[in-house]
């Protein structure tokens, strides 16, 4: 990153050289042309007068004729060097501006004092690579928690948009390629005080590179990482990173906990969100048919699940053969929005329908089409962007899926309270009577009120 | 050939020539001393310092070390020829003048070192 400076001061060579030609030729000629004094006696004037008047008629100053009023032959010399030296000035101050305004100076003079704040930490800090709406909540909810945050992001514009988020304390960031292990380097990953590092970025592959590049830098160092595709899961795990999150099976699992062992999903539900329902919504009986409205990665993810359950799915899609809709399948081609599509699946027998599709707008019709035509229908819709949160919460759908919030909570979870992780994870193992007891236990303990965890080391 | 190497053997050649030309002579004798050279010299070194700028060799720096070292010494002894051409009292003068000269000999040792230094890059690369 140093060549950046050396390729500043190589710029600065042609404007600086061409001031000092004029200047000088400019100063000469002062000194070689005679002047007159006061009583009309012959006087030459010295550099340093010569060198005074150059000065401030070649920076536009103008003090007027000194030591005494120029003669013609001076004042036709001044109509030369006046050009000479306005131009050449413009022209420097210009190319200066022009390399201190250099978008590479900058980013260099950024990562300077990024490296710099990143040096003077003295609390521990997680690298957060990816400050898209997963990183933005997961910041914000650890500065909450007085968590300390180093960010580095590829986009100038999340980079900005992380300027104006009001954090309690300055959270250091740099606009960069994280895949970078220069950059990781100066975002402190062998920093003492580094606790562990989040790949967040939107693009698996970048996040391999984080990962892959923590474990080699600093292999006892936590490492989290979000994924979208299987191959990449593995591949990751294949090296020792220690958690990775895929949103979509995270939700698939939740929700077809919810559904098959609801008392189990309870369970988490209250320890893992401040707002928990209540134990009689786990009455609701949810078995019998499911309709999945786009067959995705979240469609895949749940099919899959609710096979393993012996769960009867229909599923619509707009294009069958390019996803690759396996023919066993009970298989509507369409998009779901619309009642024909739905009656043809037969909506009226079925007991929740599952709107999947990447698109809000088709995800938030399905479900109102779908409410029209059965009610009491269980929702599930996807959330593709947070800012539609409020329409998603006005059209009181039952189950949310919003992957950056699904994503930044069990984050959340690994971080601040990871033996209540290890603790859901052994629950798989019990019954759900055992869970009902415990929810029960719960309950009278506090009430309504909502649960708050966190841990302690001594 | 590298233009740039033989732009600036050009300068700080020549700026070491000049300074010795104004150099040369006796201490207290301003006939032997032309001011026009010590302008040109300084002129010259300046214009040799900045074509170091940004070079990133080891010899560049040690270069651009030296060369400012001679810009130093010759703005000093620029700035004392002034004073004592228009502000100093007449007996002030055969002293100050010895400075300029005894200061623009300290910037000669500095341009004779990029010399040598010049001379020592030179026969070193190898072809």
């Amino acid at each position: 990153m140093n060549y950046v400076a050396f390729l500043i001061m190589r710029r600065l060579r042609a404007p600086l050289v061409t001031l000092i030609v004029i200047w000088a030729i400019a100063t000469l000629g002062y000194v070689i042309i005679p002047g007159q004094d006061g009583e009309g006696q012959p006087v030459r004037m010295d550099f340093l007068h010569a060198f005074y008047f150059v000065s401030y008629m070649g920076t536009t100053i103008g003090f007027g004729e000194i030591p005494f009023a120029f003669t013609p032959a001076q004042r036709l010399w001044t109509l030369f060097t006046i050009y000479g030296t306005v131009i050449g000035w413009f022209y420097s101050i210009g190319a200066l501006v022009n390399i201190l305004r250099d978008q590479s100076l900058m980013n260099l003079i950024h990562r300077v004092r990024f490296r710099h704040d990143v040096q003077d930490l003295k609390d521990p800090f997680y690298l957060v690579c990816g400050y898209g709406l997963t990183g933005s909540n997961l910041v914000a909810e650890l500065a909450e928690h007085g968590v300390q945050t180093v960010v580095v992001d590829i986009d100038p514009l999340r980079i900005e948009a992380l300027e104006l988020d009001n954090h309690p304390f300055d959270v250091p960031r740099l606009c960069a390629d994280a895949s970078d292990p220069d950059v990781l380097q100066d975002a402190g990953i062998q920093h003492p005080c580094c606790k562990g590092v989040l790949c967040l970025t939107n693009d698996d592959h970048a996040n391999l590179y984080v990962a892959i590049a923590s474990k080699l830098l600093a292999p006892e160092r936590l490492v989290i990482s979000r994924v979208s595709s299987r191959e990449y899961a593995a591949n990751m795990a294949s090296f020792g990173t220690d958690h990775i999150i895929d949103p979509f099976e995270t939700f698939a699992d939740y929700l077809t906990n919810a559904i098959v062992s609801p008392f189990h999903q309870l369970v988490y539900n209250w320890l893992a969100s401040p707002i928990h329902r209540s134990i009689e919504s786990a009455h609701q009986n949810r078995h019998g048919r499911w309709i999945i409205c786009g067959y995705g990665r979240l469609g895949k993810a749940l099919q899959k699940r609710f096979e393993q359950h012996g769960l009867r799915t229909v599923i619509i899609e707009p294009d069958p053969e390019a996803r690759q809709v396996s023919e066993d399948y009970h298989v509507v081609t369409g998009w779901g929005t619309e009642a024909v599509t739905l009656l043809e699946a037969d909506i009226r027998n079925s007991v929740g329908i599952v709107a999947g599709t990447p698109d809000d707008a088709n995800n938030l019709s399905i479900v109102m089409t779908a409410r029209e035509l059965k009610q009491g229908i269980y929702t599930v819709a996807r959330q593709n962007r947070q800012t539609n949160a409020r329409l998603f919460r006005a059209a009181k759908v039952d189950f949310i899926m919003d992957p950056s919030v699904i994503i930044a909570q069990r984050i959340m979870f690994l971080i601040k309270t990871p033996l209540l992780m290890q603790f859901l994870d052994r629950l798989t193992g019990e019954t759900e009577a055992w869970c009902e007891q415990l929810l029960r236990q719960i309950e009278s303990i506090v009430g309504e009120r909502e649960v708050e965890s966190w841990s302690f080391t001594g | 050939m590298n233009s740039e190497k033989v732009f600036f053997a050009f300068f700080i050649l020549l700026a070491a020539t000049l300074n010795f030309g104004f150099f040369i002579g006796a201490l207290h004798d301003g006939g032997h001393h032309n001011v026009y050279e010590l302008f040109a010299a300084l002129v010259i070194s300046l214009i040799a310092t900045v074509m170091k700028f940004g070079d990133r060799t080891h010899m560049g720096a040690v270069l651009l070390a030296t060369s400012l070292v001679a810009d130093l010494q010759l703005i000093m002894a620029a700035f004392v020829w002034g004073y004592a051409n228009s502000i100093a009292e007449p007996d002030q003068v055969r002293s100050l003048l010895a400075s300029v000269v005894s200061m623009s000999g300290g910037a000669l040792l500095a341009n004779i070192t990029s010399v040598v230094l010049l001379v020592i890059e030179t026969v070193t690369v190898r072809r």
